[in-house]
């Protein structure tokens, strides 16, 4: 993980049940995070480097190993970047 | 196996007396009156009987959406933990889809909001939007698959522009048997105009709040009595939940081609919330004002005789005393029963003139003319001229009856946004 993440602006959460809905006021986009990525998105603002998120992750899921763990976070920060949800920014380590 | 954060990320995505003697005749008088199953499930999903597990458990294809959408309501009920667990997860999926809808739903509405607004102009958000987040306590269990929202009718052609900026565009859900310019003009016999954007999304901007009230002023009572409901933060308002009901059954009721039911769920909401109890002597003006005495007393009959809602006697005292005239009457078992859809020429012509003369009744009582019907409904299509004109006539006489307008009646009067749509189902 070499990057830092910049939630975008107009990005407005509501949980339902168990998930997060993320809505993108300003491409009108709408995306479903489940209970993992609820946590990693509320984490992003504490720990915007994706190396602190991947730790993270494999800090809470200790059954996952490291690559599995860099995988599954990479795929959701590309889907939540290429919707605009956030930015990812440049090589952090 | 992506994991936990991989896989399963992204989901995919009358009179008093008339209810006495049978609210379900006298609803059958102006609209669709819910059959035996249809009653069952709508008695569950108000919590007032078992699941009905025969419907559920049969083949949902075969049953009409107008059911297959109710099913969501039934995610609270108490009986839900007997159930099988994949048929649990059916309706537990169809309250996530209309959940989803819901947040789609609100971040376009919230796009057009911001877009009214910046040009200074007042939105009244009507129906399920409104209903669902004000009245059910779960989104998921409300389903919606449009928008609605009004605006005060001077300013309706800006707010079009507003549309059109937010990447709205006219649709024409009747289309293409329809031509596009000869689709009602909103304030002249049509309450309504739909929009559709690139993602599917459509829009009824209001012109008028009422179908049976398109006069100039006939909104002002409701947007004197609006109450401010924000679309994340953006100012707007809503209806309170007297004006709501007075929709909801006005609105519901008619027959359609998918199970117009939900009305039900949506009256009984209204009735049961106790945060704005229903205003039955405003219910009562309102009948008075609009000339609806008769669908709606049917329509609260039927809601105390079948789903005991608690109705007081005194509004039916109240409206029993509101006067109702036979054009009225007659044009609301029109549009109820959906007169216009039917294969009865003479049914059709019929329509048309009882929709013109209800509208010279309601236009300071315009006398009503051959010239004044012809004038009326070259403005109502935007047509030039009377060769124009009688090709229209043809053309909508001839149109062949849809058969899948289950209870249909015979007769005509051009569909408007809300009859005339297939009811786009998102289930």
């Amino acid at each position: 993980m070499t990057h830092f993440v910049t939630k975008s602006k107009n990005i407005e959460a509501d949980e339902f049940d168990d998930d997060l809905i993320l809505m993108n006021l300003a491409t009108r986009q709408v995306l479903v995070l489940n209970a993992a990525a609820k946590i990693l998105w509320q984490a992003m603002d504490e720990f915007p480097s994706g190396d602190d998120l991947l730790a993270l992750l494999t800090e809470a899921m200790p059954n996952l190993s490291r690559d599995e763990a860099a995988a599954a976070l990479g795929e959701l920060l590309a889907k939540l970047a290429a919707d605009d949800f956030l930015t990812l920014e440049g090589a952090a380590s | 196996m992506i994991g936990p954060v991989g896989a399963g990320l992204l989901h995919p995505m009358r009179d008093p007396g008339t209810a006495r003697r049978g609210a379900a005749s006298a609803l059958a008088r102006y609209g669709h009156v819910p059959g035996p199953d249809e009653t069952a499930l709508l008695r569950a999903a108000l919590g007032q009987a078992p699941i009905p597990l025969e419907l559920l458990t049969g083949d949902w294809s075969r049953l009409d959406p107008g059911v297959v959408r109710l099913f969501a309501t039934l995610h609270g009920h108490a009986g839900m933990a007997a159930l099988a667990a994949p048929l649990r997860q059916r309706i537990a999926g169809l309250r996530r889809e209309n959940a989803l809808r819901y947040y789609m739903l609100t971040a376009e509405l919230h796009a057009v909001v911001a877009a009214l607004a910046a040009a200074g102009i007042e939105g009244l958000v009507l129906k399920g939007f409104a209903l669902a987040c004000r009245y059910y306590g779960d989104v998921g269990q409300r389903p919606m698959s449009d928008l609605d929202i009004c605006v005060r009718p001077e300013r309706f052609a800006e707010a079009v522009r507003c549309l059109a900026a937010c990447g709205f565009r006219r649709f024409d859900p009747g289309a293409p048997s329809i031509e596009p310019r000869r689709t009602p003009q909103p304030g002249i016999g049509s309450h309504s105009l739909t929009f559709i954007n690139e993602r599917g999304v459509e829009l009824d901007l209001h012109h008028n709040v009422l179908m049976c009230a398109c006069w100039p002023g006939a909104d002002d009572r409701f947007w004197d009595g609006a109450v401010a409901f924000p679309i994340l933060g953006l100012p707007a308002s809503t209806l309170n939940a007297t004006d709501h009901l007075l929709q909801a059954c006005l609105h519901g009721m008619p027959r359609n081609p998918v199970s117009p039911i939900r009305w039900v769920v949506d009256a009984a909401h209204l009735i049961a919330q106790a945060r704005e109890p229903i205003d039955w002597q405003r219910l009562c003006r309102h009948a008075e004002q609009f000339d609806c005495r008769g669908p709606l007393a049917a329509a609260l009959g039927y809601l105390r005789e079948s789903f005991a809602c608690p109705i007081p006697d005194q509004a039916f005292d109240a409206l029993g005393r509101v006067p109702f005239s036979a054009l009225s009457d007659r044009w609301f078992r029109a549009t109820g029963q959906r007169l216009w859809a039917g294969s009865a020429l003479a049914d059709r012509l019929s329509s048309l003139l009882l929709e013109y003369r209800r509208y010279c009744r309601f236009h300071g009582n315009l006398p009503v003319s051959p010239a004044g019907l012809t004038r009326y409904y070259m403005a109502k299509w935007q047509i030039g001229s009377w060769r124009e004109l009688l090709r229209e006539l043809v053309r909508r006489s001839a149109r062949p009856r849809n058969p899948s307008d289950r209870g249909a009646g015979t007769g005509a009067s051009p569909p408007d946004a809300d009859q005339s749509r297939s009811r786009r189902q998102f289930l």
